[in-house]
């Protein structure tokens, strides 16, 4: 089954011939897509963008932005490229393999601060994602009622840990840290009593299994630290301008449209990966959660990506917390700015 | 699977049982328990599905699991003739120019030393998106137990052909052909029947350097999901298919070799070191130089940025010139502690418990073939399909490492052991019989002695293995040692760290390689002149 190695444009553009033989995937993206518009008569630019895990509705918006042609309307011919727990999105974008790729400030930062020529040019999720997430029976409900618990995370957020600690006055040494990562497993069965992770991961997984959870987001308690970042090269800005202008702009459509109908994001995942064995209840509560993410007042005001300088001041304090000293101009707002001229809504 | 010439007689009334009814037998009352267990005392834990639920959740989605299995077996098996083909080149080359054997194992150890997970990234980075690193990861994983394998065979070609040929005054090439060749077969195939679950986790490992399917995508998906019958689907599944694997080359190896029985890599002697301290000294540089050569070629041909692409000098300055070297240095060397600490006890209780098997196994044979069916089935599953099994165990502390690498090393050393021992000469077994021997005697004066060369070998092949798993287990489950380190170098972008780890790591394995071979020599010299060639 090689059909989803064939980035979508590549099979609407010309591949008619052999559509019959790729079975599954593709033929259910077809149906799912609605209208299929004809190819365009220019050549599209064809583009790496590099996601920042194993496929999943958390790029529901970029889906969409392919399967309902906002990218090829711009001319390019995108291909989504998967990350994963051994690859690094900022990695590939340095080295010139992608266009743009999807990071979280902390990360980007570091490469930024070790001298790579790297900016952020849209931030998806200003509220960052991380959560403390606990049993509702036994409930961590801010982070002083961390101390004296046992708390499962993967071991390079430690760093995390501590700034949210310092950040409200808790006690690090006072909590009892277990190695535990992708699996809410350890909650569950009450081998720790919270979990460090994403809100959209291990507690939708514990919801839909029927197990009621309780979720303290970090961004709540000061961690302000910008998730799901759009960094680019400061020689692709330079050099290659439109065709990120073109890539952010199918984007911006794409999470429009997820926007518009999170339920039709989840579907058309589902749907685009069969081999990934999602499970379409549990991506529409995620499609959901992750508007809830990704659009707030300021996106409302000023369109999906858009940050503050506010909450610039406010990265730049936390990631220098962390270790991570960045400057103003790693954020370079100007392709949105331009983007935006006409309103919030392209 | 290994043929047993000789049987020790035993007393018990199972020896009569065929071993087919035996096995089954066993396997039955695994299954019974394992369903028992899942029922009651595991039940609602999200850690054990019974069988029948596992049964039952393939036929719901057979489609999603025959896929993800067919990509990551087609991963692997390319990887597998990729890496199997170069390993035999480099073998052939070794054979037919002898002065450059020595540089060649040397790269070809070192780099089966590089930590998978520090070179997986970097593969990315020059391959880009595709299968291309996976297949490369995959094949790199079966480099050098072929090499060895396969060096082996040729130099195992009896000295009277060789002697035959010299005779006619033909020269290396048709030595090569006509003797070395068809005398290397069995060696040849009992390596690649390692290879096979090699080449497994080299393809596992590739998937999470971003792919759009595969069984350790699934694996990672299932376990962020509580779909614990899905986990053990997959494990199930890359057990079945790397025995089927296992078992179809060692059956495609007795189909072409039909006259040897069949052969393992591990109860293999190392090569004699010339003599003089010139020629060891000698010996010891030039293939340290040739890897600094490699390192130096690599990072030029693919034209690595310098943000990513670190020079030996570039290393040293980090570990020992610039201003936060010490604290590097603290990082880095106490992590590899605790990664040698629990490493090492894995691999002692890997090794001690596969000889004390291995000699429950001879003495008590009822036992040996009901279980050693088990034991090769087991040896051949991929370590990441059992490193979520094993932390569903034993949970996610140092105790996991551990397990992991004591697994790692058992099966292979416990397979190579056995054989030995039922290859001890019948002469000695009458002797000590007409003795009127105790058990205790035999294992004293017969099995343990001809056992020690194989588990020599196994335990200096169980070196770098060893420290795979480790590193494998440690970004995977515990979170500690230089694994953690080398995960949190990359996925924060610290190019200096990354490196500094992965050429440390890789100069302690390659050393500790060194050391257990030295020690294997010695012993062997010692021992049996006989055997060491």
């Amino acid at each position: 089954m090689t059909a989803n190695q064939f980035s979508r444009r590549t099979f609407l553009g010309g591949t008619a011939a052999g559509a019959g033989l790729l079975l599954g995937g593709s033929t259910l993206i077809t149906a799912c897509s609605g209208s299929t518009e004809p190819p365009p008569a220019a050549p599209l630019t064809p583009v790496n963008f590099h996601l920042s895990w194993f496929d999943s509705v958390q790029f529901g918006g970029s889906y969409l932005a392919d399967a309902n042609g906002h990218y090829a309307a711009q001319g390019l011919d995108v291909t989504l490229v998967p990350g994963g727990p051994g690859v690094s999105p900022d990695t590939s974008v340095i080295a010139g393999q992608s266009i743009m790729g999807i990071s979280a400030a902390n990360f980007a930062g570091q490469a930024k601060a070790d001298g790579a020529p790297i900016k952020i040019v849209g931030v998806a999720m200003q509220r960052n994602p991380f959560v403390i997430a606990s049993l509702t029976s036994n409930p961590i409900n801010e982070p002083r009622d961390l101390e004296g618990r046992r708390l499962g995370m993967a071991f390079n957020n430690q760093l995390d840990l501590e700034l949210l600690s310092s950040l409200n006055g808790v006690d690090v040494n006072a909590i009892e840290v277990i190695q535990a990562d992708y699996d809410p497993a350890p909650l569950v069965n009450g081998e720790v009593d919270s979990l460090l992770c994403w809100l959209v991961d291990l507690p939708v997984a514990m919801t839909v299994a029927g197990i009621d959870n309780t979720t303290m987001l970090f961004a709540d308690f000061g961690y302000a630290v910008h998730s799901q970042t759009y960094i680019v090269t400061e020689d692709t800005l330079a050099n290659r301008r439109d065709d990120v202008l073109a890539l952010l702009r199918g984007e911006i459509l794409g999470w429009q449209d997820h926007k518009a109908d999170p339920d039709t994001s989840a579907q058309v995942t589902v749907d685009r990966f069969p081999d990934a064995g999602m499970d379409l209840e549990t991506e529409t509560v995620k499609a959901h959660e992750f508007v809830k993410l990704m659009f707030s007042d300021v996106t409302d005001a000023s369109g999906f990506l858009w940050w503050t300088d506010q909450s610039v001041a406010d990265n730049i304090r936390v990631l220098k917390a962390l270790g991570v000293n960045v400057t103003e101009d790693f954020w370079d707002r100007s392709l949105l700015e331009e983007i935006y001229a006409g309103g919030p809504v392209l | 699977m290994a043929a047993a010439p000789t049987r020790p007689a035993g007393g018990s009334r199972l020896d009569r049982v065929p071993p087919r009814v035996l096995s089954s037998a066993v396997g039955i009352a695994v299954l019974l328990l394992w369903e028992l267990l899942a029922r009651t005392v595991y039940a609602g834990s999200y850690r054990l599905s019974p069988p029948t639920a596992v049964v039952a959740e393939f036929f719901e989605f057979p489609g999603l699991y025959l896929r993800n299995l067919w990509h990551s077996t087609k991963t692997a098996a390319w990887g597998f003739l990729w890496g199997n083909l170069a390993a035999m080149a480099l073998a052939v080359a070794s054979t037919l120019v002898p002065c450059l054997r020595r540089s060649i194992g040397a790269v070809v150890l070192t780099v089966f030393c590089l930590p998978f997970i520090a070179i997986a990234p970097i593969l990315r980075l020059i391959t880009g998106p595709g299968n291309a690193t996976p297949i490369a990861l995959s094949a790199l994983a079966v480099v050098f137990t072929t090499y060895v394998a396969a060096l082996l065979g040729f130099d195992l070609a009896p000295g009277s052909a060789l002697d035959v040929v010299r005779s006619y005054g033909r020269g290396r090439l048709t030595a090569f052909r006509n003797v070395r060749v068809r005398a290397s077969v069995p060696a040849l195939f009992a390596g690649l029947q390692i290879a096979a679950p090699a080449a497994f986790l080299g393809a596992v490992v590739g998937e999470f350097t971003g792919a759009h399917r595969g069984l350790g995508i699934l694996t990672v998906r299932a376990l962020g999901a509580l779909q614990t019958d899905r986990i053990w689907v997959i494990a199930v599944m890359a057990t079945i298919v790397a025995t089927g694997g296992y078992l179809a080359i060692g059956a495609l190896g007795r189909y072409l070799c039909p006259w040897s029985p069949a052969l393992d890599v591990g109860a293999v002697p190392v090569p004699r070191t010339e003599p003089g301290l010139l020629n060891r000294l000698a010996g010891l540089l030039a293939p340290i130089a040739v890897v600094f050569v490699f390192w130096y070629a690599f990072l030029w041909v693919f034209g690595i940025e310098p943000f990513f692409a670190k020079t030996p000098v570039d290393v040293w300055a980090e570990l020992f010139s610039v201003s936060e070297a010490p604290e590097t240095r603290s990082i880095i060397f106490g992590a590899l502690g605790t990664t040698l600490w629990t490493t090492s006890l894995g691999y002692v209780v890997g090794l001690v418990g596969a000889l004390a098997s291995a000699l429950v196994f001879i003495l008590v044979p009822w036992l040996e073939r009901s279980l050693m069916p088990i034991a090769v089935a087991l040896r051949s599953i991929p370590i990441i399909v059992t490193t979520p099994v094993i932390i569903l165990f034993v949970g996610r502390g140092l105790l996991t490492t551990t397990a992991i690498v004591a697994v790692m090393s058992f099966f292979p050393t416990l397979v190579n052991c056995y054989t030995a021992m039922t290859r001890t000469p019948e002469g000695i077994l009458d002797v000590l019989k007409s003795y009127d021997a105790t058990s205790a005697a035999n294992v004293r004066n017969a099995y343990l002695p001809t056992s020690v060369p194989a588990l020599l070998a196994s335990a200096r092949i169980a070196v770098p293995t060893s420290l795979l798993g480790a590193t494998v287990a440690e970004w995977l489950a515990t979170g500690d040692g230089i694994g953690a380190v080398m995960v949190t170098a990359f996925t924060r972008n610290d190019f200096k760290i990354l490196w500094v780890s992965v050429a440390v790591l890789t100069i302690v394995a390659v050393i500790a390689y060194w050391l257990v071979a030295a020690f294997e020599l010695r012993t062997l010299e010692r021992m049996a002149p006989g055997i060491s060639r």
